[in-house]
């Protein structure tokens, strides 16, 4: 975050000031050999039965926003079996800005603006926000700490440009100094000194919009938290795994710990090594929480984050649910619904039935019906 | 695929190039076959010539005929000033504008422990030792990269006790580049130093 500095955003929300897609267009994209959808720019929901393509016309629209398949799978795999490339095309709701994404074989994902080849894929961030709540959400809570430091990274560099900078270079400077450490011929304190003052510059400045980020999640996920789970306490918190939180500490630190870093071969300071705690009824829920429990605090987190970037922006993100409503109770589905209609943006949701949207968004919604790779609207 | 020995062995010799891949590799030696001999031999003898008579400058590294480059010999230009570059292209990049009468000296590289590239794979020994002949100000022109920035770091604290004043060239956004169309490091680094008006 860039403190007295405004973010001009107006190439993404000037006219209509929403985010979110009025037309897209795939070619060669999953199961898609070609499609074009319209959607509305308040609710859609994608209604059809398992495995015929609700899912992949979300990730499409997840890629053209975070440069990244939803479940994290290399780029390649979401080319059509038998083709070269595949491509993403989406008009914004503003009307004039289109965005693309060209995926091909052997070679490296490119993205468009009007048409126009972007310098870097990455380019493409911050001009279609999105939050994504899926199912695999769940590892976020239960799995490693490098699954909880990715979500902070992917959520963080879609909204901040510069915070992608510094953990880009970031990595670089560890690889480098990790090298350093595993060549062990240049042990002079000034081979050192380059990589580890980049290091601290751009690791402390990682932390800090770790930690900033999480302070607010912790509010937004917390109030999420208490509509759509079962009165149970939701508590988040950045987890250093060391002190350094200036660049001369961070600097200090990475000095004394060079001996040591010899005999493992590798940086043992620094975010790359963070955590963040989740806690439930201040237990933590990957130790203890039930895997219901920690499928409610992965949602919350994400509706939390919703929150967060639409206080930034000034305007809501798109927002892409996948599946989540069949996995709560009435009750518990109601208030989901309640507060995604509260968050007022665009909404694109899928579901097996049509009906278990319920009809408080069915009356709303534009519902699209998906079956075999075919998209056919069946409501206005 | 088994290729005739001369073959293979001229395939192999273009891999070792920087950029070429098997693939291309193997159409240029085919391509290379099919020109006339005449034009083959003309691009064999320009290599080694090329080779023969080039050599690196004595004062600055830059490639050079002789013993002295161009440069280093012009009584014209400024002693008092050295540029440091990464690579010979950058001289010739920056001896385009006509702006710059100082000397240069390029490092052929950039510190990268991941590449096995320190401090003694670079020509950093010699610009240290042209530091005592009454220079004024070293610039440090290596790109503003991860590794140009760590070259430049590197060569800062060494330099800067000998007293000699050493600077680093700005970066910003390309002039006549619009906002919108910028990669977001440019306009980040751009922003980050901005200057009052
Ligand atoms: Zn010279």
């Amino acid at each position: 975050m860039l403190s007295g500095v405004s973010t001009d955003r107006d190439g993404g929300n000037a006219a209509t000031g929403r985010f979110g897609v009025s037309r897209c267009a795939l070619e060669a994209f999953r199961n898609y050999e070609e499609l074009k959808v319209e959607f509305s720019e308040g609710l859609n929901v994608l209604a059809g039965p398992n495995a015929q393509g609700k899912t992949n016309l979300l990730e499409a629209l997840a890629l053209v926003s975070t440069t990244r398949l939803l479940r994290g799978q290399r780029d390649s795999e979401a080319i059509l079996e038998g083709r070269d490339r595949a491509r993403v095309h989406v008009s914004l709701l503003d009307g004039p800005t289109e965005l693309g994404m060209t995926i091909e074989r052997g070679t490296r994902k490119r993205a468009l603006l009007n048409g126009l080849e972007l310098p870097r894929a990455s380019d493409l961030l911050g001009r279609l926000p999105s939050v994504s709540v899926t199912s695999e959400d769940l590892e976020i809570v239960r799995g490693e700490p490098s699954e909880r430091r990715l979500f902070l990274d992917l959520e963080l560099s879609s909204l901040y440009p510069a915070y992608l900078r510094h953990l880009t270079l970031y990595k670089r400077a560890l690889e480098q100094r990790n090298a350093l450490l595993r060549a062990q011929s240049w042990s002079a304190a000034a081979a050192y000194e380059p990589w580890e003052e980049q290091l601290a510059a751009h690791g402390v400045a990682i932390r800090a919009q770790r930690g900033a980020f999480l302070a607010r999640l912790d509010a937004t996920a917390r109030s999420a938290h208490d509509a759509i789970g079962r009165g149970e306490h939701l508590g988040l918190a950045y987890s250093p795994k060391d002190e350094a939180s200036t660049a001369e500490t961070f600097n200090e630190h990475l000095e004394q710990g060079r001996e040591e870093d010899l005999h493992r071969g590798a940086t043992s300071v620094g975010p790359h090594r963070d955590d963040v705690t989740i806690d439930i009824d201040e237990r933590p829920a990957r130790l203890f929480g039930s895997q219901g429990q920690q499928r409610t605090a992965a949602m919350a987190l994400k509706l939390g984050c919703m929150e967060v970037a639409r206080d930034d922006l000034g305007q809501p993100p798109m927002l892409l649910l996948d599946d989540m409503l069949s996995d709560l109770d009435e009750l518990r589905r109601e208030r989901l619904v309640e507060l995604v209609l509260s968050l007022a943006g665009q909404v694109v949701l899928t579901c097996t039935e049509a009906s278990s949207a319920g009809d408080r968004i069915l009356s709303q919604a534009r519902v699209f019906e998906v079956r075999a790779g075919k998209v056919l609207q069946v409501s206005a | 695929m088994l290729f005739a020995r001369p073959l293979a062995e001229l395939i192999a010799e273009l891999e070792r190039l920087p950029g070429l891949g098997p693939k291309s590799a193997q159409r240029l030696a085919y391509h290379l076959l099919r020109v006339p001999e005449a034009e083959a031999d003309r691009l064999a003898e320009a290599i080694q010539t090329a080779k023969r008579k080039l050599r690196f400058c004595d004062v600055c590294q830059n490639i050079s005929e002789a013993a002295s480059c161009e440069v280093c010999l012009d009584a014209r230009r400024d002693p008092t000033t050295i540029c440091v570059v990464s690579e010979p292209r950058d001289v010739i990049a920056l001896e385009r504008l006509n702006e710059y009468h100082g000397l240069y000296h390029v490092l052929h590289g950039l510190l990268s422990p991941m590449d096995g590239i320190g401090p003694e794979q670079l020509k950093v020994h010699e610009l240290v030792v042209r530091l005592s002949d009454n220079v004024k100000e070293v610039i440090l022109a290596t790109n503003p990269t991860l590794e140009g920035d760590a070259t430049a770091l590197y060569l800062n604290k060494l330099i800067g006790p000998s007293g000699v004043k050493v600077t680093r060239l700005a970066h910003g956004m390309p002039i006549g580049g619009e906002l919108d169309y910028a990669d977001s490091a440019t306009l980040l680094s751009a922003l980050e130093y901005r200057r009052e008006m």
